[in-house]
């Protein structure tokens, strides 16, 4: 089987299970209680529920240290039960009476086991039948909605499902941190690196421990599944806020297959990531909320009317608290729409009957997802690097840059990696958690141009996701330098008015309402040209401020239409999307970076297609809301979708999915893969370069390739280096990949020349960078050699292409080989 | 009541039934055809020793990288003489000389194999020159060690060997392991769990040198240390003292043997296994024979009546064929061992009393109904000429069984060394092959005469020591060839009833069904089969090439098949032509060879790769 064959199945393996438990298995189970909501609450609402149970249950089992397999499926199977119990009281008594009478039957010997078993598939038959028959009438009632569903998932599928057979292995250096963190959750032990936001982690330790789903599979391909429904989130999003029907598919087919966009925003969609995983609540959990205001009124004014609010309620507290138990920059996000929220619905927020309710979910939903970090915190886990530095900015008593936040992931990953099993390995250690972003998802390359630029790709943080390529140095290829501290000026010509932009200049600028309007504009026009768009960028940053003001006027004309529902949303996106603007712009303005603008491009990218479809929505209602009849506004919207397609088309603005290369190579996991299908778990060592330490964890161990080189370099004819394993198996790059970071020689293939070379001293990852990857590499392969040489029937070649060669020692585990041997390049 | 129909049918039915149960029992002794023996026609007229294949010892008829160096005397060392018989069954040309030295002055040229027995090494000149051939490619193996001390003194030696440290000249270790992957049968722990074993089993050479061994070697057996001794440090495996390692410079082999164990014929296995550790494959010939044999079968007299039945209750004869003969059967139909009797029809040519020849009848019907052979045997109690004795054993045979062939005669060991006289005898003619008893200082097998044979038993049945599994397995591996006796003296003989034959028969049939199971895929031959295949052993000669992933082998002297062991690593045998082939465990498999040409097909391991790119 090939592996890109195998890739396919265990993406579709996964995200058939992921949905059936967070969606599938949740809307059987609420539909009754959810039948007044729209499809699509009831799909978000399904999956809010279903993910939310998941994280919390986990997290109380880690908590209880009494997490496995069976505890796991306990925990979901009874609930489960209880709940269809509970939700379909005269369904769940007709089939319990109705199994009851069968098997009293079956055991008096009135029916047959046969006829038993035909009962019992004849059911189910009627219950999937039941099922087809409902999802078919859906289609029949909606086959537009359907076929454009189907066509943005084949859409998101292409796009990101791509790279995965491509590149097998892991995209971002930072994954193996959470791979390691999984692990742990596996031997129980949670927060193994300190208190961080683990909700992402429950997921996948869920999958894994559930359905033996190894845990470098999923990090490797479940990011397709956690993208497709992102974009689904912001499609149900708009779909429930937006009154024309078509539209929202419009914003979020630009959103999918322009070529607009940076790629800085896309191409994190490709890795398996919290921070991405945590996209998936924002958006529900603003749709709750606006969803809560409009039924809380109308359920004051009309006693008779369905409750809706207290769902609504339980849904904003469910994707809130799972926005910040996953990861914190989504809560940021989620807390800037809230704010906007706030100010939107500002006439309803202080009146009694809302503000209690409100105050009392924000609180639940904060409390549980700080409950289980609190309570592990209390019982002694120091918190995690990244933690402390996201507090010490909530308080205000830090206000530096990321780079602070990784290097102190980094010393808190690289403590819990050294005390696994006491050697230094450096692949948590040298890239936090949140460090691998502006390294490996900066849009061009990161050169080495000695040592400051390692020192400046280490600190990550002044790069531009521009377009170009990105210097070690700070340079960005945008249309203006940009620092990463905010403190060097830019200058530019934006629209004919020259800016400069300095937190000290604006300071000292005279207040001049006109004049700071347009600054502020200019510096907005800047950040979007810098940061978000690459093409048409005159017309999309003019649409973007268009947008906003459109926004702002739709909503006063609403308000005075006693529009106020619709209103206070157009008028809360719009503020949001100024504070996302803000958000996006700090750097220009001077103010403090609450999030590095790659992350921040990010939401504001995945937040754009809100502001477009809201304003065009908001001019569609506008001209045809008038009207008694739905037909005309949605057939605008379908005309409206139709253009943007046509336009996209035909202009030739669709990209090509972006294939953006792994830190492994496909040779290594292909070879991961077989070893751990092969040999029993645990009688084998990998001795490579990193990554696969973490994703054989469960299966086998590693030895880090540099840590023996080392060995070997510093040791004698006296020294003993033994891996206890019958196989062990020597991963070596014949042409040695860029570990994020290029050299002159890039693309070289391993050579005498460097294995002469003296072995960099470096910890951690630095060792893998750049031209000592090269020097590493080349060693290996000669010590690889040189052990073949003297055990050539014990070391064989066990799997080699051009680029890659896998060697396979076998070894007497009661009489191992010392494999300290004077290969010749000792030094 | 029953009609007389029904009375009738019933009536036949059981007569049909009756009938059907008779005559199979009736039929199969009317037609047992015990007076012939069915192994008489296994031997071809070419299959003698006048076609035995001749090993080159001179210096004109060898070629460079074709021949082994043995630097000794091979009639003076004991490792000289196994190194000589090594040679011999792998077809290899054999050149020996007492000095190193003047060999390399004198001709130079690089052998394939330098076996050296420590006693003729020069040190350290000729270490030196043993590191030049090791350069150019040639395998040293030192089939014994100079003292420890020496070694200690010699850094250059230790240098060559591989050795670390020497921790202790002498170190008493509790017991032997041997690691899998080198003997055929797999690892073996030879320490004893409790004193009971250790006086029943231990008989291996327990003081040994403590070698450590240092990087780019590897080791093969190792002296197993009891770790109370040493309560202050932990001492890992690898640093138990080193029995048989070899260490590898990257042009070469070195391996080293500590301890007396090429002394025996031990020493034919481990040089095989140690020359399949230097190529990625090695075929070789092999017998392909395991033999039961049943000595001093005396179930036709009564000479020792009085005894039985203080200590069984029984007759001699009643022993023999309700004890005895019930045990062999159980152990045939468990293993599938035929078994060669060798009957006694006296034990005492003193006494008066004539051998039962009825029972001969009796026993000849049985060992036919179980495939097996029955032979000759020089052992009595009395001390009459064994010539005569003989004589009248035959005369006895003779007269009750004229047309059985006797093919096979077993000579006690104190008849060894004057049974060639006796051969001569005309009414020997048609004995084809000896059985003698086993010695593991001797030779395995060979020609006696042109037309005779002798095999040495290889194991005995009642007793197997750690020392006798160690040479099975060696045996084994070398030439597919065992042979076990049973001497049922012991049961006539037997004083108490610890000697006694329930208490034996439960010894030797668990030796026989626990250290054999290894090597199920050897054939189990009588001895005149065995005769057969060590005379084919003998005689063949063959080459044997690779190229690419085949392996041709050509056969001279082929007479019906031949039996070749391909050890090989890494790989499995795809396909064959020109004959078979069976596992005999992994990485070894029984070739059966049916024509003179045979071609192997290797492939690499299957399954080992289920996802590619």
């Amino acid at each position: 089987m090939s592996m890109v064959t195998l890739t396919i199945i265990q993406t579709t393996v996964i995200f058939i299970i992921y949905m059936t438990l967070t969606c599938g298995v949740p809307f059987f189970l609420f539909n009754p209680k959810l039948r007044d909501f729209r499809l699509v609450v009831r799909l978000m609402m399904s999956f809010m529920i279903g993910n939310f149970y998941i994280m919390n249950l986990v997290f109380l089992l880690q908590l209880a240290h009494i997490s496995n397999r069976f505890t796991l499926l306990a925990g979901t199977i009874i609930p489960a039960v209880l709940v269809y119990l509970k939700t379909r009281q005269r369904g769940a008594a007709d089939i319990t009476g109705v199994f009851w009478n069968e098997a009293v039957r079956l055991s008096r010997g009135e029916l047959g086991g046969k006829r038993f078993a035909l009962n019992l598939t004849g059911w189910f038959k009627a219950l999937i039948g039941g099922f087809i028959r409902k999802c078919a009438g859906k289609v029949r009632q909606h086959p537009l909605d359907f076929c454009f569903s189907v066509g943005l998932f084949v859409c998101l599928v292409w796009m990101y499902g791509t790279n995965l057979l491509e590149n097998f292995g892991y995209g971002a250096s930072d994954i193996v941190v959470h791979n390691y963190w999984i692990n742990s959750m596996s031997e129980g032990t949670i927060f193994v690196a300190g208190v961080y936001p683990f909700g992402f982690h429950c997921v996948l330790y869920y999958l894994h421990a559930m359905f033996g789903i190894e845990t470098y599979v999923l990090l490797r391909v479940f990011c397709l599944t956690q993208t497709i429904m992102v974009h689904f989130m912001l499609l149900f999003f708009l779909k429930a806020c937006a009154r024309s029907r078509y539209l929202p598919y419009a914003a979020v087919l630009i959103y999918v297959i322009s070529t607009f966009f940076t790629t800085s925003f896309y191409v994190r969609y490709e890795s398996t990531l919290p921070q991405e995983f945590g996209m998936l609540f924002i958006l529900p959990a603003i749709y709750f909320g606006f969803a809560y205001f409009e039924y809380q009124k109308k359920e004051l004014e009309d006693k008779s009317c369905p409750v809706r609010s207290k769902w609504c309620l339980a849904g904003f507290a469910m994707s809130f608290s799972m926005t910040l138990a996953v990861h914190f920059y989504g809560t940021m996000i989620a807390g800037l729409f809230c704010v906007a929220m706030a100010a939107g619905y500002v006439f309803r927020l202080f009146r009694k009957p809302y503000f209690k309710r409100i105050i009392l979910t924000c609180i639940i939903s904060v409390g549980i997802a700080v409950f289980p970090m609190a309570f592990a915190f209390a019982t002694g886990t120091p918190l995690q690097g990244s933690l402390g530095w996201g507090l010490r900015v909530i308080t205000g008593s830090s206000a530096t840059s990321d780079s602070e936040e990784e290097e102190e992931e980094e010393d808190s990953a690289e403590d819990a990696s050294e005390t696994e099993d006491g050697t230094e390995t450096g692949d948590d250690s040298e890239v936090g958690e949140n460090s691998e972003t502006e390294e490996s998802f900066g849009t061009g390359e990161v050169s080495e141009t000695g040592e400051n630029s390692e020192a400046g790709e280490a600190s990550g943080t002044e790069e531009s996701s521009g377009t170009g390529e990105v210097s070690g140095t700070g340079e960005s290829s945008g249309t203006g330098e940009v620092s990463g501290t905010g403190e060097t000026s830019a200058s530019e010509d934006v629209l004919g008015v020259s800016i400069a932009v300095s937190s000290g200049i604006l300071s000292r600028l005279k207040f001049n309402p006109w004049k700071t309007l347009l600054r502020y504009r200019n510096i907005f026009y800047l950040a979007l040209r810098v940061f978000v768009f690459v093409e048409n960028v005159v017309i999309l940053c003019l649409s973007v401020l268009v947008s906003e003001i459109i926004l702002l006027v739709a909503a006063v004309v609403f308000f005075i239409l006693k529009k106020n529902d619709y209103a206070a949303r157009l008028l809360s996106t719009a503020l949001f999307m100024l504070f996302m603007m803000v958000l996006l712009s700090a750097v220009y303005l001077g103010i403090p970076q609450l999030m590095d603008y790659a992350r921040a491009t990010l939401y504001f990218c995945y937040c754009l297609p809100v502001l477009w479809c809201m304003a065009a929505d908001a001019v569609l209602t506008l001209l045809c809301g008038w009207m008694k009849t739905q037909r005309v506004q949605n057939g605008a919207s379908f005309a409206v979708l139709a253009l943007v397609v046509g336009a996209l088309y035909g202009n030739g603005w669709v990209r090509e999915p972006y294939l953006k290369g792994a830190l492994e190579s496909n040779d290594a996991v292909t070879c991961l893969t077989n070893i751990i299908r092969e040999n029993e778990d645990y009688t084998w060592t990998i001795c490579s370069a990193n990554d696969e330490r973490l994703m054989a964890y469960d299966y086998g161990y590693h030895y880090e390739l540099y840590t023996l080189l080392s060995e070997i370099k510093y040791g004698d004819e006296d020294t003993d280096i033994t891996i206890p394993t019958k196989n062990t198996y020597f991963f070596i790059e014949k042409i040695p990949l860029d570990y994020l970071v290029s050299y002159e020689g890039s693309g070289q293939s391993i050579s005498e020349e460097g294995a002469s070379r003296a072995l960099p001293a470096y910890k951690s990852l630095t060792q893998y960078q750049g031209e000592k990857r090269w020097i590493v590499m080349s060693k290996a392969y000669y010590l690889a050699e040189a052990l073949m040489e003297l055990y050539p029937n014990e070391m064989t070649v066990y799997y080699e292409t051009d680029e890659f060669i896998c060697y396979r020692l076998e070894q007497n585990i009661d009489n191992l080989f010392n494999l300290w041997i004077d290969y010749g390049y000792n030094y | 009541m029953l009609s007389r129909r029904q009375f009738f049918t019933i009536t036949l039915i059981m007569l049909v039934l009756l009938f059907l149960f008779q005559a199979t029992s009736v039929m199969k002794d009317q037609w047992n055809e015990y007076g012939i023996n069915e192994y008489a026609e296994v031997l071809t007229s070419e299959m003698t020793g006048e076609n035995e294949y001749r090993t080159s010892v001179s210096l004109q008829e060898i070629q460079e990288y074709d021949f082994v160096l043995f630097v000794g005397d091979e009639e003076k060392s004991a490792a000289g003489a196994q190194a000589y018989e090594w040679c011999v069954y792998t077809k290899r040309s054999f050149l020996s000389t007492d000095s190193l030295k003047d060999y390399a002055a004198q001709t130079g040229l690089c052998p394939e194999v330098i076996l050296i027995d420590s006693d003729w090494l020069s040190l350290p000149g000729d270490v030196e020159l043993l590191e030049e051939f090791v350069t150019q490619g040639v395998t040293v193996i030192f089939m014994t060690l100079p003292e420890a001390e020496v070694v200690e003194q010699n850094q250059e030696l230790m240098d060559f060997l591989g050795i670390d440290a020497v921790r202790q000249t002498s170190v008493h270790v509790t017991g032997i392991e041997l690691y899998s992957g080198f003997l055929l049968g797999g690892a073996a722990l030879y320490v004893a769990e409790d004193e009971e074993e250790e006086e029943e089993k231990q008989d291996m050479d327990l003081d040994v040198p403590w070698y450590i061994t240092r990087s780019a070697t590897k080791v093969y057996m190792v002296g197993r240390i009891n770790e109370e001794d040493y309560p202050a440090e932990e001492i890992d495996y690898e640093y138990y003292p080193s029995l048989i390692w070899r260490r590898s410079t990257g042009s070469g082999y070195v391996f080293a043997v500590s301890g007396a164990y090429m002394e025996s014929v031990t020493a034919i296995g481990l040089l095989n296994a140690m020359m399949y550790e230097t190529e990625d494959y090695l075929l070789y010939p092999v017998v392909n024979a395991q033999n039961l044999v049943f000595t001093n079968f005396a179930a036709l007299s009564s000479e020792e009546d009085e005894r039985m039945d203080g200590l069984y209750y029984r007759s001699q004869k009643a022993v023999f064929q309700e004890l005895v003969w019930s045990t062999v059967l159980s152990l045939w139909i468990q293993t599938g061992d035929v078994p060669t009797f060798f009957i006694n029809p006296k034990l005492n040519y003193e006494s008066e009393e004539e051998p039962d020849a009825e029972r001969l009848v009796y026993f000849l019907k049985l060992i036919r109904e179980n495939d097996g052979e029955a032979g000759l045997t020089t052992y009595q109690f009395s001390e009459l000429e064994l010539s005569e004795k003989l004589s009248e054993d035959l005369a006895f045979y003779q007269e009750n069984v004229p047309d059985y062939e006797f093919r096979a005669l077993y000579v006690d060991e104190e008849n060894e060394e004057n049974i060639s006289g006796v051969l001569e005898n005309e009414a020997l003619e048609s004995v084809r092959t000896l059985i003698l008893e086993m010695n593991a200082e001797e030779s395995v097998f060979g020609y006696e005469s042109d037309n005779v044979t002798w095999q040495r038993a290889t194991a005995d049945g009642f007793s197997y020591t750690y020392s006798d599994d160690l040479l099975v397995k060696s045996l084994e591996t070398a030439l597919g060839y065992s042979t076990i006796l049973v001497d049922l003296d012991r049961v006539v003989e037997a004083e108490s009833e610890e000697n006694s034959w329930e208490i034996l028969s439960e010894e030797f049939s668990s030796n026989i069904t626990t250290y054999w199971k290894a090597y199920t895929a050897f054939e189990k031959t009588v001895v005149s089969e065995s005769d057969a295949r060590i005379r084919q052993f003998l005689n063949l000669s063959y080459e044997e090439a690779r190229e690419g992933d085949t392996i041709r082998v050509s056969v001279e002297n082929l007479y019906e098949e031949a039996y070749f062991i391909l050890r090989i690593h890494n790989e499995e045998i795809e396909s064959m032509e020109g004959g078979t082939y069976e596992v005999i465990e992994e990485g070894a498999y029984l070739l059966t060879l049916t024509q003179e040409e045979a071609v192997i097909t290797l492939g690499a391991k299957t399954n080992s790769f289920y996802y590619n790119n």
